[in-house]
């Protein structure tokens, strides 16, 4: 290419520099401090305060949590874009600007509702103690919070993309003689399944990071419901600052693959059409 | 099968889609619904279809009465302006639609596409996706599926508005040809007078939602039923007149006795017009020559009234041009080889 040659777009000299101090200074700076913290000992020491059993059972807990409640999020939220997108009733507006509440609202409030409603002297808890189901402190209540903190991202990576769907393929596919069901197995999935793949991931990468409203809800017991940010906080209070930074490592490198994986199958798709 | 719509009307909130509109289509027949935008055709082919129910009136395919009937169950294929076509299928894929949802055999669905594919010539791109086709190609795809559950009625909307001229008139040559195949009672929209003619067995011309005229292309243009026909089937000159005696006065010429209607403003299509070096029929016209341009296998010569500085086309036979040496600025009489007259009565 000519180097004389006037580009369209003038500035990518500027805009890219700027865009790696930023990238530098937010994310590699910090996330290098972490990875020198965690290998400055030696790698044996690393390694049995990554797979210490109480971090391994936090590991799981965390991931499967936050998959469960990023799973039953997709079904929800696509539920909730759907009705958001596809009718018109009264108070719709007014439902589609609650969606971005749990945005908003600190999640330590969320926990601290979510537990103080299912306590045994809470509205609900009272309620449900009556009838024999006691949710303070379970897995449950877990899932339930984060249900509450990552739908709205699948609602809003959905809701746009029903918006522009062509109304003339589920004509044609009604047309050809495809009832309600198939059009939407054969025709409208195919269309939303990507945004609903990204949303999955966002809930998803959303659920394992959480860490203010879980320790409202849950009972943090280690060995049984202690999540990974739970753990590497409690570490941090030990002063156990090596065992922290390398839990905090493996749970970063197992979202970060995890996120790669859901993207690069997500590619693949796509490119096969 | 035939199709009757029995006095159909269609509101949209303030707006009358349809105003008690009736056609037959006739089994076998290829029918054009033509008309500008908004005048209801697109309204009309969808409530035969199915996707809209009108608000009263009937649509019965030949015997049955299909009116309220659901859209999976009345085997119409529907050919969309945009084709419509399902992005993350193949063609095979999409053309075998209809039949995967029938719970067809593999083996059966397989054999049904490929006769598709060899109707409309599309053999060899199965595996391709929609958006490795050109416009063209996707609209056969479209057609062969709207075509694959053998349907007993194809309807169109538009079904050239998309493309380039070319590929619109082989399209349209193929469509026809397609349709003395098949003869599949078929009907489709358009707001282009010579799709309409170009394909159809019968043209229904529509406006505000009514029907102006029926009938063949020749009929029709030739005994356009009123003034807004006339003009919307091709550039027409509009001379304003009086009558008088039964004989039309224009502002210059008085038409030949053979003219028809009796309205004041009379109309004339370019090709019914001559142009004379000399003063020869009586009460001819006489107009300056502003613009000589050959198109296609004709002359269209612009004229300007010194009177009333009027326009008029007049088009030649370009042997008939030659003899006249055409060039601008030269003063020549206008006189018509043929008349319409109507009542002033509309404007567009």
């Amino acid at each position: 290419m000519n180097r004389l040659a006037p580009k369209v777009l003038p500035g990518f000299g500027i805009t890219l520099g700027f865009t790696l101090t930023y990238l530098g200074f937010l994310v590699l700076l910090p996330l290098g401090a972490l990875m020198f913290q965690a290998l400055s000992n030696n790698p044996f020491d690393f390694f049995r305060s990554a797979f210490h059993p109480r971090a391994l059972s936090a590991y799981w807990n965390s991931f499967s949590m936050a998959f469960s409640a990023a799973l039953l999020n997709t079904f929800i939220g696509l539920l909730i874009a759907w009705v958001l997108v596809r009718y018109r009733f009264f108070g719709r507006r007014f439902m589609d600007a609650v969606i971005d509440l749990p945005f908003a609202l600190p999640t330590s409030v969320a926990g601290f509702v979510y537990s103080t409603l299912y306590s045994e002297r809470g509205w609900l808890g009272e309620f449900l103690g009556q009838n024999g189901i006691h949710l303070t402190h379970t897995w449950f209540l877990t899932v339930l919070v984060l249900l509450f903190t990552g739908f709205p991202f699948v609602v809003r990576t959905v809701q746009p993309v029903l918006e522009e769907l062509d109304g003339d393929l589920e004509e044609a596919a009604a047309i050809l003689g495809a009832n309600r069901f198939q059009t939407f197995i054969h025709v409208i999935m195919p269309s939303i399944l990507p945004a609903l793949i990204t949303g999955f991931s966002l809930a998803f990468a959303r659920g394992l990071g959480e860490y203010g409203s879980i320790v409202f809800v849950s009972s943090n017991l280690p060995y049984r419901s202690e999540t990974g940010p739970v753990l590497i906080v409690s570490r941090l209070e030990e002063n156990a600052i090596n065992d922290a930074s390398a839990a905090a490592i493996v749970m970063l490198m197992a979202s970060f693959g995890m996120l790669l994986l859901i993207n690069t199958l997500q590619k693949r798709r796509q490119s096969n059409g | 099968m035939s199709i009757s719509v029995k006095n159909v009307s269609k509101r949209f909130g303030n707006f009358q889609a349809l105003d008690n509109v009736s056609i037959e289509v006739t089994s076998g027949c290829l029918l054009a619904l033509l008309g500008p935008s908004g005048c209801g055709k697109t309204t009309l082919l969808r409530i035969i279809a199915g996707l809209e129910i009108p608000d009263s009136g009937s649509v019965r395919y030949q015997d049955t009465e299909v009116t309220h009937s659901r859209i999976q169950d009345r085997n119409v294929g529907f050919v969309f302006q945009h084709y419509a076509l399902f992005r993350h299928m193949s063609v095979f894929e999409n053309i075998g639609f209809a039949l995967r949802v029938r719970k067809w055999s593999q083996s059966k669905v397989d054999q049904r596409v490929s006769e598709l594919m060899h109707l409309v010539r599309l053999q060899g791109m199965e595996d391709r996706m929609p958006s490795q086709l050109s416009g063209g190609q996707r609209q056969r795809v479209a057609l062969a599926r709207a075509l694959a559950a053998e349907p007993k009625v194809l309807l169109l909307d538009e079904p050239f508005g998309a493309l380039d001229a070319k590929v619109r008139s082989e399209l349209r040559a193929w469509l026809r040809r397609l349709h003395e195949e098949i003869h599949m009672t078929s009907v489709f929209v358009t707001h282009d007078q010579e799709d309409a003619f170009a394909v159809a067995d019968k043209v229904v011309v529509m406006r505000n939602g009514r029907i102006e005229q029926q009938g063949k292309p020749v009929e029709i243009f030739e005994h356009p039923a009123n003034p807004f026909v006339m003009d919307f089937l091709g550039h027409v000159n509009v001379f304003h007149g009086r009558q008088e005696n039964d004989v039309p006065l224009l502002t210059g010429f008085r038409g030949p006795e053979e003219g028809e209607g009796s309205g004041k403003w009379v109309y004339v299509r370019p090709h019914e017009l001559d142009l004379y070096l000399h003063n020869q029929v009586d009460g001819s016209l006489v107009g300056t020559i502003i613009q000589v341009l050959p198109v296609g296998g004709i002359i269209r010569v612009l004229l300007e009234d010194p009177v009333s500085t009027a326009r008029i086309q007049v088009d030649l036979h370009h042997l008939r041009a030659k003899e006249l040496l055409l060039e601008n600025g030269k003063r020549m009489w206008v006189a018509p080889k043929r008349i319409r007259t109507f009542e002033p009565e509309y404007s567009i």
